[in-house]
C-alpha cells in the first residue's frame, strides 16, 4: 500500500464514484468531490499526491482549482480529465503544468496505472 | 477541400455529367458514408457498457446528439434519392430521437411494441415494454427453466395507449408543472379518472382473449394482476409500493388493470419518486396477469443475510397459503436459516404458531382466515423441499450475479413457483473492507491477457467449446461452465446465457460475442491469444474480470465480493441510461431484405433505419431500369471482362475513358486508380479458375435456415454488382455466389485523405465454417497492415495513409483474396485447413482446388 493521497474532482459523481474504489484498491488513499470550491478549502489546509480534475465546472474551473493546488503544494502532481470539447484548455492545462490529460470517456485501468506511474516517479 | 468535395470535382474538364445523375450518386455517397459511421458509433458506445470506461451524461448526450444528424441525413438522402417515398422514416427518426430525449431526460417512455406479450417469452432485454419485474421472471423460466405461474404481459405500450385514449395526457401535463400539495392533488383526481376511464374496446378485448387463453389452458378461476412499472430499475426502488391484485375472476380484469395502472399515482409512491429526484408525474405500467393457485405455503427467500452478509448463510420465511403475511410481517411466520454450501444444512428453525391465513376468496380477492389449532404448530417446509428452495434461489443468483430478495410459494405436490426476484438490499456494507481484500492465494492461471469486454467476476469449470466442435450441442456445456474458445465464434452467443464466464483467444470487444457477453452482463476477456490452450477442461476456476485475472479453484472472497456489489457500476444511472439508448438504438429487427415485413414503417431502431436505408440506396442504383435509362448519359457502363462478375459501373467524373453513347467497356477505357488496381488483382493467373464448388447438403440447409445476428452483415446485397467510380474513388458492391463484398476507397496523390474500407459478408455455409473463413481473413488482412474487426460472420477491415504505391499493392491484394475467398467457406472443414489456406495465399499461390 503506497498510502499516497488522491484528490478527485468533477461536477459528475460517477467520476469519482467509480475511481476511488480502483484507486484505493492500488493502495491510494482517496477523497472525491462534485463541487470545486469544497476541493479548494480542502487544498488550503490538506497536502495530498495527486490532483485529478475535470476542466468544465462553475467556479472556480478545473484550471483554477489546479492553479490553487500547485500554488498551495507545488509538488502535487495534476491530472487534467477532459471532455472531447476542451482539448485546447487541456493543452493550456499541460503548459502550465499538469502532468497529463486524459479524455474522456477514458479506462479506469489506464487511469490508475497513470496515477501509479506519476506517484512512483 | 474535404475529401468528397475531392472525388466529385476530379472529373476531366469538359466532360460535364447530367446533374440529376450526379446528384443521386453524391446522395448516395451519403448514405454509404454515415452509415458506416453509425455503426462505428454504435459499436464504440456498445463497448462502454462493459464497464471498462468512465464515462459522462454528457458523453451520452454527444452520443445521441451526433447519431441523430447521421441516422437523419441518411433518411433525408434516401428521401432525395428517391424522390420521397420513404417519408415516413422521417417521421420514425423524430419519434425514436424523442424516445432516446425521454431517457436522458429520465423520462418514462415506452418504444412501439406488442400490445401484450407471453411471459414464457420475454427477458431482461423487454424491460422497457414490460418492466424490468416481469423481464426478469421471464428470463428465469425461459434460461433457468425455473417455474412461474403461467402468464402474459400487458405492456407499457398498451398504458401509453390507454392513458391517450382516455384523455388523461393534459392532466398529466399539468402534473408535471406542479409540484408540492397541487400536485398531490392533481395525481388524486388522475388516479379517480384512471379508476373511472374506460378501457377502449380494442384492449378490452386484448385482455379478455389472454384471461380467456390462460384460464382454459390452466383450469383456473383466479388471476392474479401485478404491477411492473418502467423506468429506471422502478421495482429496486420501489419495491412493493406498487399494487398487486390477488384473486381476480377473468370478468374482473379490466377493473383489475385500471386499478394497477392507477397505482403509479399513488402519493407515497410520488413521494418516493421525488426522493429519489425522478420526475415524480412520469412514468408507465406494465401489467402482469398470471395464474394464481392456491399454494399450501409461500414466503421469501434472502440468498445471504442482508445484515451480516459475511455469514454464508440463506435466509427463509414461510407461511401457510399465500404470502401476504409473510410480506407485510402482519403476523408469525417459520424462519429458517441455512447453509449456503451444498448440500445446504438447516442451521436453525423458528417454527412459529402460524394462527391466521391468506386464502383466495371463492367470490373473488383474498380474505384472512384462522388456522385450526392441530395445524399452527406443523412446519410449513420439510427440509427437503427447504434444500431444493435453495438450490433454484442461488440458481437464480449466479444468473443475475448478485444477492437476491425471491417471493415464491409452493403447492400440495411441493412444486415450487417464482413469483418475484429482485435484487437483495443489503445495509450493512463497508465499502472499504470489499475494496481492500488482503491478497488471494489461490494459484494465478492468467494474468492481464487480452482486453476485458464485460467488467464481473464468475466461476465455475472451464468447458473449451474447440474441443467439441464436432457434433456440438448447446445443451452439451454444464451450466455455469467458464466457456472458453479460441475464435469469438457468434456460435456460441447461445451458450453465453447459461456460462459463468467467457475467455477467448481471439476477439475484439467491439465483436458480436462481446456484445451478446455484455447484454447478459458475463464476465468476458477477448484476445488473450492463450486461454483455449493454458487452461484445462474441466478444470474449475475463478475468473475476476475487473482486475482480468484467471485464478484456480474457486475464490471464495472475490465471489462474495460480487455478490454484494455485482452491480456496482451496472447500477449507475449513466449505465442504465446507456442501456436504454442502446435498446431503441443497435437492435436490428430489419434483418432480412427479402423478407415483407422488410418495410419502412416497420423499423423501429436507428439501427433499422440505416440498414433499411442502405439496401433501398443499393438497389435504387443498382437496379436494371434506372441503369439502362441512363446508359447513354456518358455516366453508366457495363464491363466487358473475362472473369465472370457481370459489373456494372457508374462514373462520377474521371474514372472511364469512353466515347460518346457507348455503353459496354473494358479494361483498357478504365481510368480510375483504385478499380484498375482491384481488376488487376482479381483477374490474375489462377485466381478465378475455380468452379463453384459441391457442397454437402447440411452446410446448404444452414444456411437456408440461418438468421441475421444482431451485428451480422450490414452489407449491402445488390442483385446487380456495382463499382461507383471518379479517378480517385471506388465504391464496389459484389454479391459473388452466396457472400457479399464491398470496397469503399480514396486513392489520391495526398496519402493523408486515402483509405481502404473492405467489408465482407455472409456465406453459405454453417457458421462455423464461415466463422473459420472470418478468421482466415482476418489473419490475412492483418498480414497485410489492415486494422481488422470481427463481427459475427462480418469482417471489416480498414487501412488509411497509404502513398500511390502501397495503395496499389494492397488494392491488388483484395482484388486477389475477394476472388481466392469466393468459394472458400465450403472447404474449410477443419481448423488445420484454415492454416493451410492461410500459408497458400500468403504465398501467392493459386486457388484452393475443390477436394
Amino acid at each position: 500500500m503506497s498510502g499516497k493521497k488522491v484528490i478527485v474532482l468533477d461536477d459528475e459523481p460517477i467520476v469519482g464514484e467509480r475511481l476511488k474504489p480502483a484507486l484505493e484498491k492500488a493502495g491510494f488513499e482517496v477523497e472525491t468531490y462534485t463541487e470545486s470550491q469544497q476541493v479548494v478549502d480542502k487544498l488550503a489546509k490538506e497536502r495530498f499526491d495527486v490532483l485529478v480534475t475535470d476542466l468544465k465546472m462553475r467556479k472556480p474551473d478545473g484550471l483554477e482549482v489546479m492553479r490553487f493546488a500547485k500554488e498551495q503544494w507545488p509538488g502535487i502532481k495534476v491530472i487534467i480529465i477532459t471532455g472531447f470539447a476542451t482539448v485546447e484548455t487541456a493543452t493550456e492545462a499541460l503548459k502550465e503544468g499538469a502532468v497529463e490529460f486524459i479524455a474522456k470517456p477514458f479506462k479506469i485501468r489506464d487511469l490508475r496505472d497513470l496515477v501509479v506511474r506519476i506517484t512512483t516517479v | 477541400m474535404s475529401i468528397w468535395n475531392k472525388i466529385f470535382s476530379s472529373s476531366h474538364p469538359g466532360e460535364v455529367h447530367e446533374h440529376g445523375i450526379r446528384y443521386r450518386l453524391e446522395r448516395f455517397q451519403e448514405i454509404v458514408r454515415r452509415n458506416n459511421r453509425v455503426l462505428e458509433r454504435i459499436a464504440d458506445a456498445s463497448e462502454k457498457l462493459g464497464g471498462e470506461y468512465i464515462f459522462d451524461v454528457q458523453y451520452l448526450h454527444d452520443f445521441v446528439d451526433r447519431l441523430g444528424d447521421d441516422v437523419r441525413a441518411i433518411a433525408l438522402a434516401l428521401n432525395e434519392l428517391t424522390g420521397n417515398r420513404y417519408q415516413e422514416l422521417l417521421r420514425i427518426v423524430s419519434s425514436i430521437n424523442d424516445n432516446l430525449r425521454a431517457v436522458l431526460e429520465s423520462r418514462t417512455v415506452a418504444p412501439e411494441s406488442e400490445i401484450v406479450l407471453r411471459l414464457d417469452r420475454i427477458g431482461t432485454e423487454h424491460a422497457d415494454v414490460t418492466g424490468s419485474k416481469m423481464a426478469r421472471l421471464g428470463e428465469i423460466q425461459r434460461i433457468l427453466g425455473l417455474t412461474t405461474m403461467p402468464g402474459v404481459v400487458v405492456t407499457a405500450s398498451a398504458c401509453t395507449q390507454f392513458l391517450e385514449s382516455a384523455g388523461l395526457e393534459p392532466l398529466i401535463t399539468a402534473m408535471r408543472n406542479t409540484n408540492g400539495e397541487e400536485l398531490f392533488e392533481l395525481a388524486g383526481e388522475l388516479r379517480n379518472q384512471i379508476i373511472h376511464a374506460d378501457v377502449q374496446k380494442w384492449l378490452q378485448k386484448k385482455l379478455r382473449r389472454s384471461v380467456r387463453a390462460i384460464s382454459k389452458r390452466f383450469h383456473t378461476q383466479y388471476l392474479s394482476v401485478r404491477s411492473s412499472a418502467i423506468g429506471e430499475d422502478e421495482d429496486l426502488v420501489f419495491a412493493g409500493q406498487y399494487l398487486t391484485e390477488l384473486g381476480v375472476r377473468p370478468e374482473e380484469i379490466c377493473d383489475a388493470y385500471r386499478k394497477v395502472v392507477a397505482s403509479l399515482y399513488d402519493r407515497h409512491v410520488m413521494e418516493y419518486r421525488i426522493r429519489h429526484s425522478l420526475p415524480p408525474a412520469d412514468g408507465l405500467m406494465a401489467v402482469g396477469i398470471q395464474v394464481l393457485l392456491q399454494p399450501k405455503c409461500s414466503g421469501i427467500i434472502y440468498t445471504l443475510d442482508p445484515t451480516n452478509p459475511d455469514r454464508d448463510v440463506i435466509l427463509v420465511s414461510s407461511g401457510f397459503s399465500l404470502g401476504a403475511s409473510v410480506v407485510d410481517g402482519s403476523a408469525p411466520v417459520d424462519r429458517f436459516i441455512i447453509d449456503r454450501n451444498p448440500p445446504h444444512h438447516i442451521l436453525e428453525s423458528h417454527i412459529a404458531e402460524k394462527t391466521t391465513e391468506c386464502v383466495i376468496n371463492e367470490s373473488g380477492g383474498t380474505i384472512v382466515r384462522e388456522i385450526e389449532p392441530e395445524r399452527r404448530k406443523i412446519p410449513t417446509l420439510e427440509p427437503g423441499q427447504l434444500q431444493n428452495l435453495c438450490r433454484q434461489a442461488l440458481k437464480i443468483e449466479r444468473h443475475m450475479r448478485c444477492a437476491q430478495d425471491i417471493e415464491w410459494a409452493m403447492d400440495e405436490k411441493g412444486r415450487i413457483f417464482i413469483l418475484q426476484s429482485r435484487q437483495l438490499k443489503v445495509t450493512h456494507i463497508e465499502q472499504n473492507n470489499l475494496n481492500i481484500m488482503g491478497p488471494i492465494s489461490h494459484e494465478v492461471l492468467l494474468k492481464d491477457l487480452g482486453e476485458v469486454a464485460c467488467r464481473g467476476v464468475g466461476f465455475g469449470r472451464v468447458w473449451i467449446a474447440d474441443n467439441r466442435e464436432e457434433n456440438a450441442e448447446d445443451n452439451e456445456m454444464p451450466d455455469h461452465a467458464v466457456l472458453v474458445s479460441r475464435t469469438a465464434s457468434p456460435k456460441l452467443a447461445a451458450l453465453l446465457p447459461r456460462a459463468s464466464a467467457l475467455l477467448t483467444d481471439y476477439g475484439t470487444t467491439t465483436g458480436h460475442l462481446a456484445t451478446v457477453a455484455r447484454e447478459y452482463r458475463i464476465p468476458a476477456v477477448v484476445d488473450t491469444g492463450a486461454a483455449s490452450r493454458i487452461l484445462e477442461d474441466g478444470r474449475m476456476v475463478t475468473v475476476d474480470t475487473e482486475e482480468n485475472m484467471v485464478y484456480s479453484g474457486k475464490v471464495q472472497e472475490l465471489i462474495k465480493k460480487q455478490l454484494l456489489q455485482a452491480s456496482s457500476y451496472e447500477d449507475k444511472k449513466e449505465f442504465r441510461m446507456l442501456r436504454r439508448l442502446l435498446r431503441n438504438i443497435a437492435i436490428l429487427n430489419l434483418s432480412d431484405p427479402t423478407s415483407p415485413d422488410f418495410k419502412a414503417q416497420n423499423c423501429r431502431t436507428y439501427h433499422d433505419i440505416i440498414r433499411f436505408a442502405h439496401e433501398i440506396a443499393v438497389q435504387e442504383l443498382a437496379t436494371g431500369n434506372w441503369l439502362r435509362s441512363n446508359r447513354r448519359c456518358n455516366a453508366v457502363f457495363r464491363l466487358d471482362i473475362d472473369i465472370p462478375i457481370d459489373l456494372v459501373i457508374i462514373d462520377l467524373g474521371g474514372g472511364i475513358k469512353a466515347t460518346p453513347r457507348k455503353t459496354v467497356v473494358t479494361s483498357q477505357h478504365i481510368l480510375s486508380r483504385p478499380l484498375t488496381a482491384l481488376l488487376a488483382g482479381m483477374t490474375l493467373e489462377g485466381v478465378w479458375k475455380t468452379e463453384p464448388a459441391d457442397m454437402d447438403l447440411g452446410g446448404f440447409m444452414s444456411s437456408a435456415t440461418r438468421t441475421t445476428a444482431l451485428t451480422g452483415p450490414e452489407a449491402a446485397r445488390p442483385e446487380q454488382n456495382v463499382a461507383i467510380v471518379s479517378n480517385d474513388y471506388l465504391n464496389m458492391s459484389l454479391k459473388l455466389g452466396y457472400h457479399f463484398n464491398l470496397v469503399d476507397c480514396l486513392m489520391s496523390d495526398n496519402a493523408e485523405d486515402n483509405f481502404i474500407y473492405f467489408r465482407f459478408a455472409g456465406g453459405v455455409t454453417e457458421l462455423l465454417r464461415r466463422s473459420r473463413r472470418a478468421l482466415l481473413l482476418r489473419e490475412i488482412l492483418e498480414h497485410y497492415d489492415f486494422v481488422v474487426e470481427g463481427k459475427g460472420d462480418l469482417v471489416i477491415a480498414r487501412l488509411k495513409f497509404l502513398d500511390l504505391t502501397r495503395m496499389q499493392k494492397k488494392l491488388e491484394m483484395i482484388g486477389r483474396l475477394i476472388g481466392f475467398t469466393r468459394q472458400l467457406d465450403i472447404h474449410l472443414r477443419s481448423d488445420d485447413l484454415v492454416r493451410h489456406y492461410i500459408q497458400e495465399f500468403l504465398a501467392g499461390s493459386e486457388m484452393p482446388s475443390s477436394s
